[in-house]
C-alpha cells in the first residue's frame, strides 16, 4: 500500500505555507429568472432549483437513478 | 453500525444464455444458483443493515434464476422488511427471455428494468450475441416492447467500445425512438471483454471526444434521458456523485452477492479473493463491511497521489477502484478512464457554467431594465 507522500518544498521555519488544490467551484441557479433562459437543459436546472438543493425527487435528481453496472 | 441507504446487487445466478463479446462477468464459485438459505440469510441481514435499500438483481442473466425464484425473493423481503423501510427493486437483463409471466410479476412488484442493447439491429447484433454466433437484437427487442406495452419502466444500457463508437449517434437515436432512457458505460477489459481487449478497447481520449460530441448534442435538445450527463450535472451543484463508480462508497453503500452468499464491492469484483468482504451465510453485516477489503477501498481516496490536487476529486473519488485495479494492478492508482473523464467534467462544467452566466445577466438585464 502507497503511504501518502508529503512532498513540500523547504520553506523558512514559522513560515509553513500548505499549497490548497483548486477544485471546482459549486454551480448555483440563484439569481437567474427561468422566463429569460432558452436552453433546454438550463432551464430545466432553474425550474428544478429548490429539488436540486434539497435532493428531492426532479428530472435532474431522478428517483429512478439506477442502471449503473456494466452487463 | 447502520448506513441509511444501500444498494445491493444481488447476483442470484452468474450463468448467462447469451455469448457478448465484451462481456466483463466471471463466475466466482461453483455455485450456479443462490439456494433458498442463502437467499433468505442474504435478505435477513441487508435489511436489517441498512435503513433504505435498493435490489438490483444482476447475473450473468438474472431471469434464469427463473420466476419462483424471485417470488422467493419477494415473499422474504415482505417478511424481513422493518416497518418505514423503503425497497426498490430493479432488475439487469438482457431482456432475452422476458415473458408475458415475466412482465406481469415485474409490474405487480414494480420493478425498474434494465435492458442491455446497443441500439439498432445492426450495431447491436456485432458484439451481443448468442452462443452460435447470432444477433440478439430480434429477442431483445421483443421484450422490451413486451414490458412496454405493459406500461413498465424500461431503461437501457449501452457498452461502448471500439466496435460501436463510431455510432454513438445512431445509438442514442435509437433510444430517443423508443422514449428509453439510458446509460453509456464503456468498455471494461475484464472476463470474457479482455480476449478481445485489442478490438473493443477504446482510449480515454476516445471515450471523452465520443461523450462531449453526445453532450453537445444532448444539450441542445436533450429528448432522451442520459443518466450519465444528468448525474455529472448534479453533482456540481450538490458536491457529491452517485454513480458507483465516482462514489466512493462502494464496500459500504454499494456491495455485491454472489449465488454462494460472498460479498464483493460490487459484481466487478466477484471472485476476486483479494476484495473478498465475507460470506452473508456466516458473517454479520458489520463484519463485512468492515471487513480489510471494505476499508482498504473506502479509505482509497486519501491514498490517490495522482488525484490529490485534481479539480474534481470531490465528485470522483478517484473513479473506479476496479478499473484501476484491473489494468495497473493497484487501486491506488487512477482509474483507467481517467484523463477522458476529465475532459468531460471540464467540458460540460463549462458549458453549464457559462450558460448559467449569462442567464445570470440577462435577469439581471431584465430586471434593471424595469
Amino acid at each position: 500500500m502507497k503511504t501518502l507522500a508529503v512532498v513540500q518544498a523547504p520553506l523558512p521555519i514559522g513560515n509553513v505555507v500548505e499549497a490548497i488544490p483548486e477544485r471546482f467551484r459549486r454551480l448555483t441557479t440563484d439569481g437567474i429568472d427561468a422566463d429569460v433562459v432558452e436552453n433546454p437543459v438550463i432551464k430545466m436546472l432553474v425550474e428544478e432549483s429548490p429539488a436540486l438543493a434539497s435532493g428531492r425527487r426532479c428530472s435532474i435528481v431522478p428517483e429512478d437513478e439506477w442502471l449503473i453496472f456494466l452487463d | 453500525m447502520k448506513i441509511e441507504r444501500g444498494l445491493v446487487i444481488m447476483r442470484p445466478t452468474e450463468d448467462c444464455n447469451l455469448d457478448c463479446r465484451y462481456c466483463y462477468s466471471t463466475k466466482s464459485s461453483d455455485v450456479v444458483l443462490m439456494d433458498d438459505g442463502t437467499l433468505d440469510c442474504a435478505l435477513k441481514k441487508i435489511l436489517g443493515f441498512y435503513g433504505h435499500v435498493t435490489f438490483v438483481w444482476h447475473g450473468g442473466e438474472s431471469t434464469l434464476a427463473g420466476l419462483d425464484f424471485f417470488r422467493k425473493a419477494m415473499t422474504l423481503q415482505h417478511k424481513h422488511r422493518r416497518s418505514g423501510q423503503k425497497i426498490i427493486n430493479e432488475i439487469q437483463t438482457n431482456g432475452t427471455l422476458i415473458n408475458a409471466e415475466w412482465v406481469k410479476f415485474f409490474k405487480a412488484h414494480n420493478f425498474f428494468v434494465g435492458v442491455s442493447i446497443d441500439g439498432p439491429k445492426e450495431i447491436n447484433d456485432t458484439a451481443r450475441i448468442n452462443r452460435d454466433g447470432s444477433g440478439t437484437f430480434d429477442d431483445i427487442f421483443r421484450g422490451i416492447l413486451l414490458m412496454k406495452e405493459e406500461g413498465i419502466n424500461v431503461a437501457g444500457i449501452c457498452v461502448l467500445a471500439k466496435h460501436n463508437i463510431d455510432h454513438i449517434g445512431e445509438i442514442v437515436s435509437f433510444y430517443e425512438e423508443q422514449g428509453m432512457p439510458l446509460n453509456i458505460n464503456p468498455f471494461i477489459s475484464s472476463g470474457k471483454g479482455s480476449i478481445f481487449r485489442d478490438e473493443l478497447l477504446i482510449s480515454p481520449v476516445e471515450f471523452s471526444k465520443a461523450m462531449i460530441g453526445l453532450f453537445d448534442r444532448w444539450f441542445e435538445a436533450p429528448t432522451v434521458k442520459i443518466y450519465d450527463f444528468y448525474k455529472i450535472i448534479k453533482s456540481f451543484f450538490t458536491g457529491s456523485n452517485n454513480i458507483c463508480c465516482y462514489s466512493g462508497k462502494c464496500s459500504s453503500e454499494y456491495i455485491s452477492v454472489c449465488p454462494n452468499g460472498d460479498v464483493y464491492p460490487c459484481g466487478r469484483w466477484a471472485g476476486e479473493k483479494t476484495f473478498f468482504m465475507g460470506n452473508l451465510n456466516k458473517d454479520t453485516m458489520r463484519k463485512i463491511v468492515t471487513s480489510r477489503a471494505a476499508t482498504d477501498i473506502l479509505n482509497r481516496k486519501e491514498f490517490l497521489d495522482d488525484c490529490r490536487d485534481c479539480r474534481w476529486l470531490e465528485i470522483c473519488n478517484g473513479g473506479c477502484p476496479h478499473t484501476s485495479y484491473l489494468y495497473t494492478g493497484n487501486i491506488y492508482n487512477r482509474d483507467f478512464y481517467c484523463m477522458g473523464r476529465k475532459k468531460l467534467f471540464s467540458h460540460i462544467y463549462n458549458k453549464i457554467s457559462s450558460s448559467l452566466e449569462d442567464a445570470r445577466r440577462a435577469t439581471k438585464m431584465i430586471k434593471g431594465g424595469g
